[in-house]
């Protein structure tokens, strides 16, 4: 990134929302295929009813709840990266925090999906809002599901300001850039920015408090997630360690989603100059540390089950590793502790296609782990006249391929239309153009 | 009374061939001051343990230790995040960190007086938990948690080791003087090794520390369990260890002549980190508290109730939660307070005193079975016993190793940095 | 717009830009608006600005947040005074979590809009001397003068390294 001037920045980042060419359309047209096959699966279910799908006694919470606790994971290392790091003035962040952003709000958005897939009756899910009504009937505010109604609509708020707080500077270049139909839509969205030395002022406490704020946000709704969980009484599920536990997850499994996502990303876009190795480097070290909490976790989880000497705690676990699920249990503990290892070589940890592969690894490891505590705990609990199994039907499978292609249809949508790189932030990490020293060559 | 005569108050730090590699020099009065301590501790600690109120004196003894043993590790475990993230901010504290962390190796020793009290402390001993007799033994306890100190004792001397073998070759490197051949490579050599025993002790720390807080602390009352205690104890270390590093910034920067490189800004950015943990150590508590609470499991709310219901510990209670947490987070919001050392150093106090008493609370009520509560005289005198010992550790090491990071490459380059070039640099508040 | 002439000097180096406005403040100029790019260091001490008053409002709305979220859930439960799972009717320990949520909501929602409402934006016409090259490479300073001031003024701006010097009204 050294060398660089602001004018290449501009032209770098902004050349990206040229037109596209007919392999972006042939990709489009791909997931929103599948968005919309996904999309009248779903209204198959509303119409038959929810028997299409696989959940049944015992297990009554299913794929889609693993898919949604799936999707809140990977949210929330957009904002880790884009508030978290900000406030530790970590310098890698910059050039993938306005991608990291987009990741996080279509994340959300798909991961507040999945209740209301999962609801069956979809029409009545206002039914859930606190509003008042003629038979003064309010949700109940103890019950862990009415935090997750809280948190997640709170956290898809902050997520889409925080990201177009941080864009109307870039929408504000891309306007100055462009021309027409183009310039009005930009400038529409720009607010009229100017960036005079006021609107940076406000802008620049705004941006330092949202991300002040939105830190304890993300521990908090991922926390409330996990005591979907955690405030029950199913053996498995009832363990105070799930809310870190589950943070420190979803930012595993958030990080290894980056990977996969701007991988590819900086090579198509030609953008490996501002998305270094140094940027994928720090992104898998961090992984390293996600990854040790993670296998801290499950072996803190193994020893209290024994050492509590709760009959039923211990057949839980043991059955996890050794029962129906325990191909599932043991690819989990592989991809998610052991594999991400490796980034502790070097050679790894710089090797574009060994990143690739270890994040695919990881996220692959990070759904299964979700798998393995919702239906694996649900499936053995106290009474072994309950015990029972669940596998998905081709209704549930569809939704979430479904829900995979909405979020790369969303995202490849967010990386044509709008600055994918924070051009404002990068001139900022930038030496800036000074008439005492000798002007940088651009690139 | 300063060895760093640099002639200038604040402003310009002085230049990196005035720095001495040695050490501070500590006067008399203060040295004498924290031996006494430590001698009156210490024949406290010795009568109590032979009188009729032993538990007393060996539960305060345990508390004592769990709280310094946290605080030293997590010195560590600041240093080696400097290490770990080459974060520039901190570089002059680095040395201070590393210095309070040398106490390991007296809570090393002092560890295994823990067992001459073990009747005393660990109901198992007498009656032994049943199904649990493989993992609460005296043998096995004793065994593992000293191999684990062990380790992480030992982990945290081959760091200091690392940090203060290059300063001798530190007021030779280019700049400053004739160069001595090789001193850059030395130098480098133990950056490196610094780098790759970094990780090792981040992990190292949780582990020996999870499993202190199980077996120390957790087995004190051997029918409950919560599998967030291990990871609430280190956690809660960290943060003590972050207070007492402001404090010890602050004496040094006041008294021990520091006061060109420890800066107010880096209280602001201390006070940030004191913040954010505050908030992690709170919501830890609120997650073990509330999955608890919530789940209303005998075997699990017995340990809870205990605590925040019956007397004589709920006044406790409460004034820990405000103490640790309520307090400090309101106070630590103010960006004025945070630039104002002595400020800081008053609030760093408080949250020691409250982290004290949170050990306090998670020890004794499993170990006093009385009504009356016991903190009293006895206590107080153990504790400025370990206070006294604890300084003495300090002023020991810094007899012999300088306070700065001197052969730090990065705090070198914070020294040599003069004012930033207009406009480049990240947001900052 | 104003009734007094604007000069705009365009500059293409911040530290001619910092030069030319301790310059300008120094022979007694009101600098109305700088134009920049990038939040650059040091520009708003240049100015001697105060903190922005959006950290009032984040505070109003983190608070009115909080008192909003455990009297909703309060109220709400008041209503029928339900024993469910065993747990109180006000169970200040699950309602830390709904003050908490509303804490950070409203928090957000108050700074986003004091943000907007103290920088006046949206604004639908960018000022009239705004130049596109602003959000790419240059930057600006707009200076408030006096007809006999605007010679000295345009050639302090030259002087401190001005690209473009020009009026604007």
């Amino acid at each position: 990134m050294e060398g660089l001037s602001y004018k290449d920045v501009n032209r770098q980042v902004l050349r990206t929302l040229s037109p596209p060419g007919r392999f972006y359309y042939l990709l489009v047209g791909l997931f929103l295929t599948g968005v919309v096959y996904g999309a009248s699966c779903w209204a198959y279910q509303i119409l038959t009813g929810m028997g299409v799908a696989g959940v049944t006694h015992p297990v009554m919470w299913g794929f889609y709840l693993v898919n949604f606790v799936f999707w809140v994971g990977i949210a929330h290392s957009g904002t880790l990266i884009s508030a978290i790091l900000f406030l530790l003035r970590a310098r890698w962040r910059t050039p993938i925090a306005r991608s990291a952003e987009a990741m996080t709000v279509f994340a959300v958005m798909i991961a507040g999906l999945f209740p209301f897939i999962h609801l069956g009756r979809v029409w009545i899910f206002y039914w859930i809002l606190p509003y008042p009504n003629q038979r003064n009937l309010w949700p109940n505010f103890q019950s862990p599901l009415i935090f997750d109604m809280i948190a997640i609509s709170t956290y898809l708020t902050v997520s889409v300001l925080f990201w177009f707080t941080g864009l109307i500077p870039d929408l504000a270049a891309a306007r100055d850039h462009s021309t027409g139909l183009r310039k009005k839509i930009y400038g529409f969205f720009s607010l009229g920015w100017a960036g005079t030395h006021h609107q940076w002022r406000h802008h620049g406490a705004a941006y330092l408090f949202f991300a002040a704020l939105a830190t304890p946000l993300v521990i908090s709704v991922h926390s409330v997630v996990s005591w979907d969980f955690a405030l029950s009484l199913v053996p498995g599920w009832h363990s105070t360690i799930f809310a870190p536990y589950f943070v420190a997850g979803a930012i595993h499994s958030g990080l290894a989603m980056v990977l996969t996502l701007l991988i590819p990303l900086r090579r198509i876009f030609r953008v490996e100059n501002l998305i270094t190795p140094r940027t994928l480097e720090s992104i898998a070290k961090t992984i390293i540390l996600t990854g040790l909490i993670v296998g801290y976790s499950y072996g803190v989880e193994y020893f209290m089950a024994w050492y509590s000497g709760n009959r039923v705690e211990r057949d839980s676990f043991i059955w996890r590793a050794i029962g129906d699920y325990a191909p599932q249990f043991w690819v989990m503990v592989v991809c998610n502790s052991i594999a991400p290892l490796a980034f502790f070589f070097k050679k790894v940890r710089t090797h574009t296609g060994l990143l690739f592969g270890i994040s695919i690894l990881v996220n692959i490891g990070m759904w299964l782990e979700r798998f393995v505590i919702i239906v694996g705990s649900k499936a053995h609990d106290y009474n072994p006249y309950s015990w029972g199994l669940y596998s998905p039907t081709w209704v549930e499978i569809s939704i979430m391929l479904g829900s995979f292609c909405l979020f790369f249809f969303l995202f490849f949508f967010f990386v044509k239309f709008l600055p994918s790189v924070s051009i404002t932030e990068v001139k900022e990490g930038l030496k800036p153009p000074l008439r005492g020293k000798e002007e940088p060559r651009g690139v | 009374m300063s060895p760093f005569q640099t002639g200038k108050e604040i402003g310009n730090p002085p230049p990196l061939g005035a720095l001495p590699p040695g050490g501070v020099k500590f006067s008399r009065p203060l040295i004498l001051f924290l031996g006494i301590l430590f001698a009156v501790g210490g024949i406290q600690f010795l009568a109590g343990i032979g009188g009729e109120q032993a538990r007393r004196a060996w539960q305060v003894y345990l508390v004592n230790f769990v709280f310094f043993t946290g605080l030293s590790s997590g010195a560590v475990l600041f240093s080696a995040i400097l290490t770990l993230t080459g974060a520039g901010w901190g570089r002059p504290l680095k040395r201070l960190a590393e210095g309070m962390g040398s106490f390991l190796v007296v809570s090393f020793l002092l560890f295994w007086v823990l067992y001459f009290g073990r009747e005393e402390i660990f109901p198992w001993v007498r009656e032994p938990a049943h199904g649990k007799e493989a993992w609460l033994n005296t043998g096995f306890l004793f065994a593992r948690d000293g191999i684990g100190l062990l380790i992480l004792t030992a982990l945290s001397l081959w760091i200091l080791y690392h940090s203060v073998r290059p300063d001798r070759y530190a007021i030779v490197l280019p700049g400053s003087g004739p160069g001595i051949p090789g001193a850059g490579g030395q130098v480098e050599k133990s950056q490196r090794a610094q780098a790759f025993l970094a990780p090792i002790l981040a992990m190292v720390y949780a582990l020996v520390l999870s499993l202190i807080a199980f077996d120390l602390i957790m087995s004190l009352d051997p029918h409950w369990y919560s599998t967030l205690f291990g990871a609430y104890y280190f956690i809660g270390s960290f943060y003590s260890a972050l207070a007492a590093l402001v404090l010890i910034a602050g004496i040094f920067r006041n008294w021990l002549g520091l006061r060109d490189f420890i800066r107010p800004g880096h209280f602001s950015d201390l006070g940030k980190l004191l913040l954010g943990f505050c908030l992690i150590t709170g919501d830890f508590f609120y997650s073990q508290f509330l999955v608890i609470w919530y789940g209303n499991l005998p075997e699990e709310t017995r340990y809870v109730i205990l605590r925040v219901r019956e007397s004589p510990w709920e006044p406790l209670a409460w004034t820990v939660l405000i103490v640790c947490f309520a307090l400090p987070f309101v106070v630590l919001l103010s960006r004025k307070l945070k630039f104002q050392p002595r400020a800081m150093m008053a609030l760093a106090g408080v949250i020691l005193t409250g982290m004290w008493l949170e050990r306090f609370l998670l020890v004794v009520p499993s170990t006093w079975k009385m009504k009356n509560f016991p903190l009293g005289f006895m206590e107080v005198l153990i504790t400025a016993g370990f206070i006294g010992l604890f300084g003495l550790t300090l002023i020991g090491f810094f007899r012999k190793f300088s306070p700065l990071p001197l052969s730090d490459p990065m705090f070198r380059e914070s020294l040599e940095e003069g004012e930033a070039i207009p406009g480049a640099g990240m947001k900052h508040e | 717009m104003a009734s007094r002439p604007e000069l705009l000097g365009i500059f293409a180096h911040a530290d001619a830009l910092l030069a030319a406005i301790s310059r300008l403040k120094e022979s007694g100029g009101s600098i109305r608006t700088v134009f920049s790019p990038v939040p650059l260091h040091g520009l708003q001490e240049a100015l001697k600005t105060r903190p922005s008053p959006v950290r009032y409002g984040t505070l109003l709305g983190a608070i009115l947040g909080v008192l909003g979220g455990f009297s909703l859930a309060a109220y709400s439960n008041l209503q029928w005074e339900f024993i469910t799972g065993g747990k109180p009717v006000l169970a200040w320990i699950p309602f830390v979590v709904v003050g908490f949520e509303f804490s950070i909501l409203l928090g957000v929602l108050f700074t986003v809009g004091s943000m907007l409402i103290i920088s006046r934006l949206p604004r639908f016409h960018l000022p009239g001397p705004y130049d596109p090259r602003f959000s790419v490479d240059r930057f600006g300073v707009l200076v408030d003068c006096r007809e006999e001031e605007k010679e000295m003024f345009s050639s302090i701006l030259r002087d401190s390294g001005a690209e473009e010097v020009r009026e604007v009204r």
